[in-house]
């Protein structure tokens, strides 16, 4: 349903921008614990960009890796796919779900630590 | 439970520690000077003077901040036994002092010498001053742990029935199961590493934390190792897997033994103090293990803010970062990086 304005982004713009304002003010723990959560409101803005943008992607790609043909909520995916794996049912195929996995995993690390992404492509062997 | 104990103030600690201080060396001692130098994952350490006349030693106290039954971090009691072992046979820790009593109110802990140095593992990286100390870092890690494994099991009696003593890998999935988390990465992880476990190196003790960051370095080397919290007997590969996870290189990622040089010059200076031969394939498991755990100690963290024992942005983070290490561990399985 369509809420009052501001919309959910511009209310956690709002509070990112009073703790960037309030962090240089403090200092030892506070100031650290201000600062990471000014990382963790950019990570949840990227959260709800991300949703918008790939919706179902990755609940698609869990899927697709289930041995179980059933139907699975969306919310469960992950937590079946990790009891399949700890029940050995993929020892046999691991290979086959490697760039799968990693694809899940760099969608992740985008919301996460997208800086990480760039930096894990340029880097050497 | 000793979590209290963390609410004293330094004035009360300092009051509670003369009387422990008075107790163990006598009446013409007081204690002076002290400041709180870290809250850690599992100990709060407090530095303090111990003086008599015109004698002024500086000390460390070691006070348990986790109650162990929600960690994998060893008991203060432990720690202690094996603080003492290792000093005993000539491994660089600092001189073991006394054990905390329940008499003494003040939690579960121990004091220890204070020895001078750096541990912040980029200034140890970078920093000018520590150029020579960064010369003979690997030779001397090596020459640590050849030491350190050399020693009769037997001495570390006491880490015979921790977990980690027994399959490391079971050990792990102990704790992850504890933590309710259910990520197929991590699954897959697992799953890698238990079908592709090398052939068994040899049971020595092993520190269980050796890595850049845990040790305190002055401009001549380093002069102690720190963080025993972890230790446990295993495969001497482990040690030398911990100390070359991708996750101790603080931006040398190139530099795979902690940032400071090639993997090679460690495992020679540890065979050439005579230590055992290092397996190089193995080496490489434990690495990936190594990622596994450090892993494992982020869910971990974000377990303790999810269910409300320790809540704070900062552990919170830890769960948002354990993606990092899921792109690495996989990474390395897929030959992209190592």
């Amino acid at each position: 349903m369509p809420f009052d304005s501001p919309e959910l982004p511009e209310l956690l713009v709002a509070i990112r921008e009073h703790l960037q304002q309030l962090a240089p003010k403090l200092d030892g723990s506070d100031r650290y614990e201000t600062l990471v959560s000014i990382y963790l409101l950019e990570i949840a803005t990227r959260e709800l960009e991300h949703w918008q943008r790939t919706a179902g992607a990755d609940e698609a790609l869990l899927r697709g890796l289930l041995s179980a043909d059933s139907n699975i909520a969306d919310s469960d995916l992950c937590r079946s796919l990790a009891a399949e794996l700890r029940q050995g049912k993929h020892d046999q195929a691991l290979g086959a779900l490697l760039q799968p996995l990693l694809q899940h995993v760099r969608d992740k690390v985008a919301v996460s630590r997208p800086e990480m992404l760039e930096r894990d492509e340029n880097s050497s062997r | 439970m000793s979590e209290a104990h963390l609410h004293t103030s330094l004035q009360e600690v300092s009051e509670a520690l003369d009387g422990v201080m008075r107790q163990h060396f006598g009446e013409g001692v007081r204690v002076a000077g002290l400041s709180q130098a870290t809250l850690g994952g599992s100990n709060r350490t407090i530095l303090f003077d111990l003086v008599e006349r015109n004698t002024t030693r500086r000390l460390v106290l070691r006070q348990e901040s986790v109650p162990p039954d929600y960690t994998p971090f060893l008991p203060s009691s432990v720690q202690w036994e094996v603080v003492n072992a290792a000093y005993r046979h000539g491994v660089l820790v600092p001189e073991p002092i006394l054990a905390l009593e329940p008499a003494h109110d003040l939690g579960e802990g121990f004091v220890m010498a204070a020895v001078e140095g750096e541990s912040l593992p980029k200034k140890l990286l970078h920093d000018d001053k520590y150029r020579d100390a960064r010369e003979r870092f690997l030779e001397q890690a090596g020459q640590i742990l050849a030491r350190l494994h050399e020693i009769e099991i037997s001495e570390f009696a006491v880490l015979e029935t921790w977990p980690e003593s027994g399959d490391p890998l079971a050990a792990q999935l102990g704790y992850y199961d504890r933590y309710g988390e259910h990520q197929p990465v991590m699954e897959y992880v697992a799953r890698w590493l238990d079908c592709h476990r090398p052939s068994a190196g040899e049971r020595v003790p092993l520190h269980g934390d050796f890595r850049n960051g845990n040790m305190l370095v002055g401009t001549d080397g380093i002069r102690a190792v720190l963080d025993w919290e972890c230790a446990h007997l295993g495969d001497h590969h482990e040690d030398f897997g911990w100390f070359c996870t991708r996750s101790w290189r603080f931006g040398n990622e190139h530099l795979a033994a902690g940032g400071f040089g090639q993997r090679e010059t460690l495992y020679q200076a540890y065979e050439a103090a005579g230590g055992r031969t290092i397996d190089r394939e193995a080496a490489r498991w434990w690495e990936l293990f190594g990622l596994f755990r450090w892993a494992n100690f982020n869910v971990m963290q974000v377990h303790g803010h999810v269910s409300g024992r320790r809540r704070s942005p900062r552990f919170a983070a830890c769960g948002r970062n354990i993606c990092l290490m899921e792109l690495d561990m996989l990474r390395i399985i897929a030959g992209e990086i190592s």
